[in-house]
């Protein structure tokens, strides 16, 4: 699976939204993602991509898009 | 209740103690079953948030007010229903022990009590919120049983088991906001009374609860390099304790608990007061808090402070062991 694939597939699976809804999510723009989702959407990605994401990185991951810059900047992962 | 798949482990590791606490219980009620969950004022920092969206006919915040906490949840568990209490550590232990002693234990209520933050996780804060003498405390009143569950996955079951049984038991979480994953396989068989071996040795045997589990993994790693091979024990219930598992130790020659709290009265204590009417029984080295005040700092400093990292607990095994 592609890094993008594994990517959306995180969010798709942990805060139970379409393909479609990714673009432009935000941190607590919809029910499943509040403080647990977070979590829970944290522990998906950090499984998906073989990461341990330090505790900035976790608070400032408030977006689909902010995530993908994170995981980039500070994890090498290229999308 | 989660799909009990090893992507969980992780999920609840992340959450941390009260994180964990609070997604098992959200998801207790979630599947349909029946509980109460009432609060000294630490809904959200208990991991309530969904359960106060979504149940929130179910949660009671009583307020900073411990030993009104005992009250009300034992007046709600007279409806038949279970009923969770949290609260910081220090405070369901110390501040409420006469309610405990005479609402929980004497008059057998189906309160599950929930010791947040116990041990060293809040040592940041001075010795009034670092370790209680949680364990020492409700030892002492009959009729309760003593969790002090080592990761995630575990304060996971523990909670639906606690709720699942009749009687008042006491929960301590010594973990913060990360856990360690003690328990690498999600299907791991959890009873209450029923300690887990997690790794088989035989020249001494590591017992320990709560955070102190962690320790004694990596102890074990420091003395396979020193080839001593030790078991590893997760005493989750330090009451009712294993006396199963703890006969089948007899023929060690040392065994060893670890706890963070004091060793005076905690798992150590009763380990020790187990063996203490049997012919043959191991010597016993005791890790815990000494009879003093440790002074403010990081769990991991007072760890260090107090003897409970695994490079000093090492030591003293191998130096005793060598004796």
């Amino acid at each position: 699976m592609k890094n993008l694939e594994k990517y959306d597939q995180a969010f798709i699976e942990c805060l139970e939204v379409s393909k479609e809804q990714l673009a432009g999510l935000e941190y607590q723009q919809i029910v499943n993602w509040d403080s647990v989702g977070h979590m829970g959407l944290v522990a998906a990605i950090e499984d998906a991509f073989d990461i341990m994401m330090d505790t900035d990185d976790i608070i400032d991951l408030s977006s689909y898009e902010k995530g993908k810059e994170i995981l980039t900047q500070n994890y090498g992962i290229e999308f | 209740m989660l799909e009990m798949e090893n992507k969980v482990l992780r999920f609840l590791a992340r959450m941390g103690a009260r994180g964990s606490l609070g997604q098992a219980v959200y998801d207790y009620l979630q599947d349909g079953r029946e509980a109460f969950v009432v609060s000294a004022d630490l809904a959200h920092a208990s991991g309530f948030d969904r359960i106060k969206e979504r149940f929130p006919e179910r949660l009671i915040n009583v307020g900073i007010a411990e030993q009104n906490l005992i009250g009300v949840a034992s007046g709600l568990a007279k409806t038949g229903i279970p009923v969770v209490a949290t609260s910081w550590a220090m405070f369901t232990s110390a501040r409420a022990a006469d309610q405990v002693r005479n609402f929980m234990g004497y008059m057998q209520s189906n309160v599950k009590l929930i010791g947040m933050d116990s041990g060293f996780v809040q040592s940041g804060f001075s010795y009034s919120h670092t370790n209680p003498p949680d364990i020492a405390i409700m030892r002492a009143i009959p009729g309760i049983k003593i969790i002090s569950p080592c990761d995630g996955i575990e304060i996971y079951k523990t909670v639906y088991e606690a709720l699942d049984t009749q009687g008042p038991i006491y929960i301590r979480l010594t973990g913060g906001s990360m856990l360690p994953i003690i328990h690498k396989d999600v299907s791991f068989h959890y009873g209450i009374g029923k300690a887990v071996i997690l790794k088989e040795g035989d020249d001494a045997a590591l017992i320990g609860c709560g955070n102190a589990v962690d320790n004694l993994i990596t102890t074990s790693e420091i003395l396979e390099r020193e080839d001593i091979s030790a078991k590893v024990i997760d005493m989750h219930t330090v009451k009712p304790l294993d006396i199963e598992i703890l006969d089948g130790l007899s023929d060690y020659r040392l065994i060893v608990t670890a706890e963070n709290h004091l060793k005076q009265s905690g798992l150590g204590g009763a380990v020790a007061e187990y063996y203490a009417g049997k012919y043959k029984r191991p010597q016993q080295l005791i890790f815990g808090v000494d009879d003093f005040y440790p002074k403010t700092g990081s769990a991991k400093y007072v760890e260090e402070v107090v003897g409970l990292n695994p490079e000093y607990m090492a030591r003293q095994i191998v130096k005793t062991l060598n004796h």
